[in-house]
């Protein structure tokens, strides 16, 4: 059983009873974040069974169950929740991947550790008590990810199901296409073609579904028919530096911010970590009054230090609206390296004959018909891809 | 960088500079890290990555997304790369 998945559904609104348990068992919602459209989100199946969906305006929400509680998004708790989580997971198994396209779904390689975790429902039984009880998880062992993912869907809350390498072909075929990783448009044309069932897609040839589909088609045939050779991808464990200010009254004007922001990388500049060393990526984030949160992530064109860090996190903050009163506020650098000297060209040495060179271009030109002089001219000077910053242009003294 | 001429100027002037030229990169076949690098048939150890960052730009027209390393050689001097990541070839360039 190589691979375990492990999933849990409704995962922002399950991290929200995790905080606080005596939301369990309530209807939940998931409202839109502060300016987006207001709808549902998502729901727990409490609120589900009241006729609440995803998509649904928010303002229906009450008519429909009026002892839903709406919670807004909440990205920092649910960032951090994840994180722990990983963190247990990595404690069995090294290589623990969380899939960026369904919050809550996680993939753990178990390759090669038969002989430490024992009989696959040990396996199990361990990577499920990592996880706290109230977040219902679901997991499914099987020789692939997509299966895993399956097996995992079809689970009991809290609890697992195996699937046998020699019984994945079966296991598959009676599962909907819908579980198929793809974009709705395409598994709404599987369907108008009578493929309701992954085994329907398998029965068939794969050069047809290649040639109705695509490639797109192909993978899918693949996974219907048990092949996913698709290998799991361990978070990237990069050096960096976390720096958390905890203010004493909460900040609501953009000035204040900048100063708290001005001591809190000043602070994380202080650290050992992050002497005569520069920094490329940042990521912010605040807790706002009311248990919300807010978050900003930045790449600097080229790394840079403090005042660097601290020039370019004004200047984002200037296009930003704050959501609310900030109480604290964290700072994550990464993207270590250590600082390199720039030498700008001093203006004593700077070219005192031009002059000159416009005599010798006029007479290169006379000779060859072209002076075959250029000089570097600037076109896109703030661009990441370095070949747009600078061009050559003819001079022609 | 000398002072403008005032020439008129226009596309068919200019010419690109600091272009991507192709490189011979072998990887190590577990972590997919550059490990050496061929150089005038020479074949170069990676002693140790220096720096690495991702580009990814352009994607609602030509999506542009490379892997950059700044990578430290055997005998002490520096070069960086990139690895296409849409095709996976790659690539010398100064940053």
């Amino acid at each position: 059983m190589p691979v375990a998945c492990v999933s849990i559904p409704h995962f922002a609104l399950r991290v929200a009873i995790l905080d606080q348990p005596e939301l369990d068992g309530t209807p939940l919602v998931l409202g839109a974040p502060a300016g987006a459209r207001p709808v549902v989100l998502d729901a727990t199946p409490e609120a589900a069974a009241r006729g609440i969906r995803p998509g649904l305006g928010l303002r229906e929400v009450p008519a429909l169950c009026p002892a839903a509680l709406i919670l807004p998004p909440h990205p920092l708790r649910e960032a951090t929740a994840l994180n722990a989580i990983i963190t247990a997971l990595e404690q069995v198994s090294p290589a623990v991947e969380a899939a960026p396209e369904r919050p809550g779904c996680l993939y753990v390689d178990l390759t090669g550790l038969d002989r430490a975790l024992g009989a696959p429902e040990d396996a199990a039984r361990l990577l499920l008590e990592r996880i706290a009880p109230v977040l219902r998880p679901r997991l499914g062992l099987a020789p692939g990810k997509f299966a895993a993912k399956v097996a995992a869907g079809g689970a009991p809350p809290g609890g697992y199901r195996l699937v046998e390498p020699a019984a994945v072909v079966d296991f598959l075929a009676r599962a909907p296409v819908a579980w198929l990783p793809f974009p709705p448009e395409l598994l709404r044309k599987l369907e108008r073609f009578g493929l309701r069932r992954l085994g329907d897609l398998a029965n068939l040839p794969v050069t047809a579904v290649q040639a109705r589909f695509g490639p797109a088609g192909r993978r899918a045939w693949e996974l219907a028919s048990g092949r996913d050779d698709a290998t799991i991808q361990p978070r990237h464990c990069s050096e960096h530096v976390t720096e958390t200010l905890v203010l004493p009254a909460p900040i609501t004007s953009r000035e204040m911010l900048l100063v708290a922001l001005t001591r809190l990388v000043g602070s994380a500049f202080a650290r050992p970590a992050l002497r005569t060393r520069h920094v490329r990526h940042l990521h912010l984030r605040a807790e706002i009054e009311g248990n919300r949160s807010w978050e900003l992530t930045a790449t600097l064109r080229e790394p840079g230090g403090q005042h660097r860090m601290i020039t370019a996190l004004s200047y984002r903050l200037q296009a930003i609206m704050l959501p609310g009163p900030i109480e604290t506020m964290t700072i994550e650098l990464s993207g270590l390296m250590n600082s390199v000297g720039r030498q700008e060209l001093l203006p004593g040495l700077r070219s005192r004959r031009p002059r000159q060179l416009a005599e010798a271009g006029q007479h290169l030109k006379q000779r060859y018909g072209v002076s075959g002089l250029f000089r570097v001219v600037e076109v896109e000077p703030w661009s990441r891809i370095p070949e747009r910053r600078q061009a050559l242009l003819v001079y022609d003294p | 960088m000398v002072s403008d001429p005032g020439a008129p100027a226009g596309p068919a002037r200019l010419r690109p500079l600091n272009l991507p030229r192709p490189a011979r990169v072998l990887v190590h076949a577990a972590s997919a890290l550059p490990a050496h690098l061929i150089e005038d048939g020479r074949r170069l150890r990676i002693e140790r990555i220096q720096d690495s960052w991702d580009v990814d730009e352009e994607w609602w027209r030509d999506r542009l997304s490379r892997r950059y390393y700044q990578l430290v050689l055997e005998d002490g001097s520096l070069r960086t790369v990139y690895q296409d990541l849409i095709t996976g070839a790659w690539y010398q360039q100064h940053y």
